[in-house]
């Protein structure tokens, strides 16, 4: 009995710190304080597990093109949403609010997505990130 | 362009540079034949399949790692004394191999099918040599203080050379775990 709960306290331990780095993986790789949001153009779209990734061309008032890539839930989550891969089709012109990777890269979590014809979409891989795609509600 | 993360080869072919064409691919081309390949990208595409490999990999760790650290304790002698240490494994191994199956399965058909992500990442790689240090662990065990377990088979508190071999077999793998989880967090 003592010896169990000493191999069950070692693994709560174990497994507790561990843990400690990570819930989510949004809240290990993107920063919800720092909000990314773009207007820009979908170059690529990788509609892949264990989480899809789309490339959006964005152009600043000088003219420079940067491409932001943003991650979203896997297809499997995003389809039970109603979002399947022809939503974000190439050449789209798109609004993306996301959470800047912690890295600083032009990377961020792709949460909230508005189409040309008004539509918005949520495409995160979970129900509880970001502060930018909350305020919007 | 350059995108932000991206997994596809862009060398020159050895034809377009007047170097003689190599036969054998290297192992980046390999992977990167592979995530292009047809069930490659199926099931790295999929609603359901994809989850479905992925959750029984995890699964799986119960069968798998939960009877490694049961016949673990018992080589450390921290465990299921009452059995010999012969008679635990014959508990523990139907359930433990159904347990490794599983993993090598999905672990491989994960592999297929991001080939590239596994080749860019570092804790893949960190995980691979585990797995091949735990397999020399259990080779050295059998080879060495194994052949004598009719001597110590009964004994409580077995020789050290089995304790050492279950204490690194259950590090081994709680870090086997912990890096392949660890694959996640990675962009």
């Amino acid at each position: 009995m003592a010896r169990s709960l000493v191999v069950f306290v070692a693994m709560i331990l174990g497994v507790w710190g561990a843990n400690l780095a990570a819930h989510h993986a949004e809240a290990a790789q993107f920063d919800a304080a720092k909000p990314v949001n773009v207007t820009g153009t979908i170059a690529k779209v990788e509609w892949t597990n264990p989480h899809i990734w789309f490339y959006v061309n964005v152009t600043d008032n000088a003219g420079k093109v940067t491409t932001w890539g943003f991650s979203g839930g896997p297809p499997g989550m995003l389809l039970r949403r109603g979002i399947t891969r022809d939503v974000l089709k190439i050449g789209t012109v798109v609004h993306v609010q996301g959470s800047r990777a912690k890295d600083g890269s032009n990377n961020a979590s792709g949460e909230r997505v508005t189409l040309p014809d008004g539509r918005n979409v949520f495409t995160a891989s979970a129900e509880d990130v970001g502060t930018a795609s909350q305020q919007q509600r | 362009m350059a995108f932000a993360r991206s997994s596809t080869s862009n060398r020159l072919s050895n034809a377009s540079t007047g170097r003689p064409e190599r036969t054998t691919m290297s192992l980046h081309e390999f992977c990167q034949w592979l995530q292009d390949s047809y069930y490659s990208t199926a099931i790295r595409e999929s609603v359901w399949v994809f989850p479905i490999i992925e959750g029984s990999h995890v699964l799986a760790l119960g069968l798998s790692l939960g009877t490694v650290l049961w016949f673990d304790l018992r080589l450390l002698g921290f465990g299921f004394r009452r059995l010999s240490v012969s008679e635990t494994f014959i508990y523990v191994r139907p359930w433990m191999f159904t347990g490794f199956a599983i993993m090598v399965v999905t672990g491989i058909l994960l592999f297929f099918s991001l080939p590239m992500r596994c080749y860019q990442s570092t804790f893949f790689a960190i995980k691979l040599v585990l797995l091949l240090f735990a397999g020399i662990n259990v080779a050295v065990f059998h080879s060495t203080i194994d052949r004598r377990r009719a001597e110590w088979d009964r004994d409580l508190v077995p020789p050290l050379g089995a304790r050492i071999a279950g204490g690194l077999s259950l590090a081994v793998w709680i870090l086997v775990v912990t890096v392949g989880r660890l694959m996640a967090y990675t962009l």
